[in-house]
């Protein structure tokens, strides 16, 4: 790492607290300081701001440690991808660490690569099309509420081949988003009781599926053999918890936050509909642009330095992947968007061993939706004053609500979501 | 110029096949990149230089 970085800050600015207007202001300057500084919030824990120190510590799991120690209430909980760490269980793989990590994912990969996660592109359009059935009469839609967290939700249910009623896919959806921003509020009590809920029907899930096999990947997992053999009940639903909070939170802050910026940079938007072709390297723009993964946490293995900053065992690290994907060492006019930036070694993926496993799947939801309403809703206009985003802008750079208004198109099915 | 993939480096970000399709490819397993061809035609030589600086984890490397 660069010599003359090695310079140690210590702020009481909170990332692990902070919304967005916090987050987008103070970190630029703190950056080009210190690429590693300590808060003094929640206790004292470390933050990797600058891209190459951040990609570098991401890649060392050894020494950053992603496992999390959690099992039933009462327990202290220690480690994960959270700062502090919540009293929830580890998702499995991304809050384990080699050699269990291996197990979990050499298991997923192949579910969630390149190929198979186009195979879901019918499945995602299949649900666009009946969720943009229900409000193209209208001439207005709130993106997120009512395209994005149901699209998301309801394609990864569908993807796993988990059984939902029409009614109950909020519930199925809300309890995630809310893990990421209603930390610390009343809201948090009833968001714990709900993943609880999850957690149930997954249960039935596993008994269901070791009955008889269902169709899909759930029912997969449920008789897949590992080098241990197969998995137990408790190991699915920690996985089926991590399919569905990776696959509903993330896509859905990344669509919303683009529509917005679609409804200001009107040439941007004309370019992307004159030039399709340009689509594969603006949305990974916009994955950098907008990080919807704000942030991950790592758990210090042992006695380290890095970047002069003494980190002792048991420290949390917060890998703050939105502030490396604008660090102007890398990414030159950082804060502009250029549709077709490149090179783009964006990490809002994530770096090293726990580069999200659903990557690629997300990059097909993100096609289908932009397709679908660029299509079908061409002139649609985000009302940006009624926008709401997350209380926090910390791990998750998410928003409540996104009203938008476009004229009225029509049908071309029933609208029947389960 | 050559081209290879560090797999020891890969962890599937794929951002190499879309710096340059023509020479990278993600496999059906786990999404990590291989070369079709191990040498660059000089014509690729400025995309392959862009996947190698779009690749987060340096696994892309020329010789």
């Amino acid at each position: 790492m660069p010599e003359d970085t090695a310079q140690v800050c210590v702020t009481d600015f909170d990332p692990a607290d902070v919304d967005y207007a916090g987050w987008r202001e103070r970190f630029p300057d703190l950056q080009k300081q210190c690429p590693v500084f300590k808060s003094t919030g929640q206790n004292g824990y470390w933050v990797a701001a600058g891209y190459p120190e951040l990609t570098e510590m991401m890649r060392d799991w050894e020494t950053f440690s992603s496992a999390k120690h959690w099992e039933k209430e009462g327990d202290v909980p220690t480690g994960g991808n959270v700062v502090p760490p919540v009293p929830a269980r580890a998702f499995i793989p991304v809050e384990t660490d080699p050699p269990k990590w291996k197990k979990y994912r050499f298991l997923l990969n192949p579910f969630f690569a390149p190929k198979a996660a186009k195979s879901y592109t019918g499945v995602v359009t299949e649900v666009a099309t009946a969720l943009i059935d229900r409000v193209i009469e209208k001439g207005e839609v709130d993106i997120t509420r009512d395209f994005t967290n149901p699209l998301t939700a309801l394609s990864t249910l569908r993807i796993l081949g988990i059984n939902y009623s029409e009614d109950e896919w909020r519930r199925w959806s809300l309890p995630f988003h809310q893990l990421a921003y209603a930390r610390g509020t009343e809201e948090f009590g009833q968001c714990l009781a709900d993943l609880e809920w999850i957690r149930q029907q997954l249960s039935a899930a596993v008994d269901l599926n070791w009955a008889e096999q269902q169709p899909g990947l759930f029912g997969t997992l449920c008789h897949a053999n590992t080098a241990e053999g197969k998995l137990s009940k408790q190991e699915l639903i920690d996985i089926g918890m991590m399919v569905l909070v990776g696959g509903v939170g993330t896509t859905t802050a990344l669509f919303s936050n683009t529509m917005i910026y679609l409804s200001q940079d009107l040439e941007a938007r004309q370019r992307l509909i004159d030039e399709p072709e340009l689509l594969d390297k603006a949305k990974e723009e916009f994955v950098r642009y907008f990080s919807p993964i704000n942030s991950q946490a790592r758990t210090v293995t042992h006695d380290t330095e890095v970047c002069g900053a003494s980190m002792k065992a048991g420290e949390q690290v917060l890998m703050a992947l939105g502030a490396a994907n604008r660090d102007e060492r890398v990414f030159p006019d950082a804060d502009t968007v250029i549709l077709d930036r490149m090179p783009n070694p964006h990490v809002g993926f994530g770096a090293g061993i726990h580069r999200c496993l659903g990557s690629f799947l997300a990059r097909v939801f993100f096609e289908v939706m932009f397709r679908e309403v660029m299509t079908r809703m061409p002139d649609i206009m985000v009302d940006e004053a009624r926008v709401r985003r997350f209380p926090s802008a910390t791990s998750v750079n998410g928003l409540i609500s996104v009203p938008a208004t476009f004229t009225p198109g029509h049908k071309v099915g029933s609208g029947a979501l389960a | 110029m050559k081209v290879r993939v560090n797999d020891d480096r890969c962890v599937g970000q794929g951002m190499c096949r879309l710096a340059c399709p023509e020479i990278f490819e993600l496999n059906d397993e786990d999404g990590h990149a291989y070369v079709k061809m191990t040498d660059v035609p000089p014509e690729l030589e400025h995309a392959v230089d862009h996947a190698v600086r779009s690749c987060p984890e340096g696994a892309i490397e020329t010789y």
